[in-house]
């Protein structure tokens, strides 16, 4: 699992690549909230995700919450396949914002 | 379905999350050489690496450290899978499906396997220590689930 987040006026873009299990998502979690602690909208671009578990797709959820709570821009980009196979499984899919 | 598994496969793994690519890769395996379907294939990983994130991440009260043993085996159209651990028995009434209306960050796991596989079931194992949950799945439906 890789990512870079790019920070640009308010707003973050963060892109994942390779597998979200259990083994990246405390990293993950914290690297979301950081963003979210400091304010910033944040985008999540899953193009290069191989591989999504629910350990990743409750990153997801609690960032959605709490930039709702916040009143912070938040949304998902560039659904990878696989991440988007389990969004529908986890009837999610409609949930999110998504670019 | 041409059926080469009627024996079973077995597979042992440490109870950390460095295992579960493998764990995924291992089984892919597995279910290409019984000629299971891509898109069946993908669900089927999917609920595998669920149950064994949930035995690293709750067994022993979050802090099992021992092994996973997965076993698996195909008899005519029907994949069974065991897979057992060695931690201290769970209550299985304490499970925590999710509510599928609610919006939160837990629970999802068992969801998404109690919606991939056809039936998914704790086996009483009397005096034998552990835990080991069965879950079978029909192979050829074409929409995989």
């Amino acid at each position: 699992m890789e990512y870079k987040l790019i920070n640009n006026d308010g707003y973050s873009r963060l892109t994942l690549t390779g597998d979200i299990d259990l083994h990246f998502s405390p990293e993950l979690r914290k690297i979301i909230l950081s963003v979210l602690d400091n304010n910033s909208g944040l985008s999540i671009d899953l193009t290069g995700v191989d591989y999504l578990d629910s350990s990743g797709v409750a990153c997801f959820v609690e960032a959605y919450q709490l930039s709702k709570k916040n009143k912070l821009k938040f949304s998902l980009a560039n659904i990878s396949e696989s991440a988007m196979q389990v969004f529908k499984l986890a009837r999610l899919d409609q949930v999110f914002p998504i670019e | 379905m041409e059926n080469k598994s009627e024996i079973k496969t077995e597979w042992t793994y440490d109870a950390n999350s460095c295992s579960l690519k493998i764990i995924r890769e291992d089984f892919k395996q597995y279910l290409n050489a019984n000629n299971v379907d891509d898109v069946s294939t993908g669900y089927i990983i999917i609920a595998v690496n669920e149950i064994c994130m949930n035995i690293m991440q709750h067994a022993d009260g979050g802090h099992y450290s021992g092994k996973i043993h997965l076993s698996a085996s195909i008899i005519e159209n029907v994949l069974s899978i065991w897979v057992e651990d060695e931690a201290a028995s769970i209550d299985v009434n304490m499970l925590k499906v999710r509510d599928i209306d609610k919006l939160e960050p837990g629970g999802l796991g068992l969801f998404l396997v109690n919606d991939i596989m056809d039936t998914v079931s704790y086996i009483n194992r009397e005096h034998k220590s552990g835990n080991c949950l069965m879950m079978t799945k029909i192979l050829g439906n074409t929409d995989g689930i």
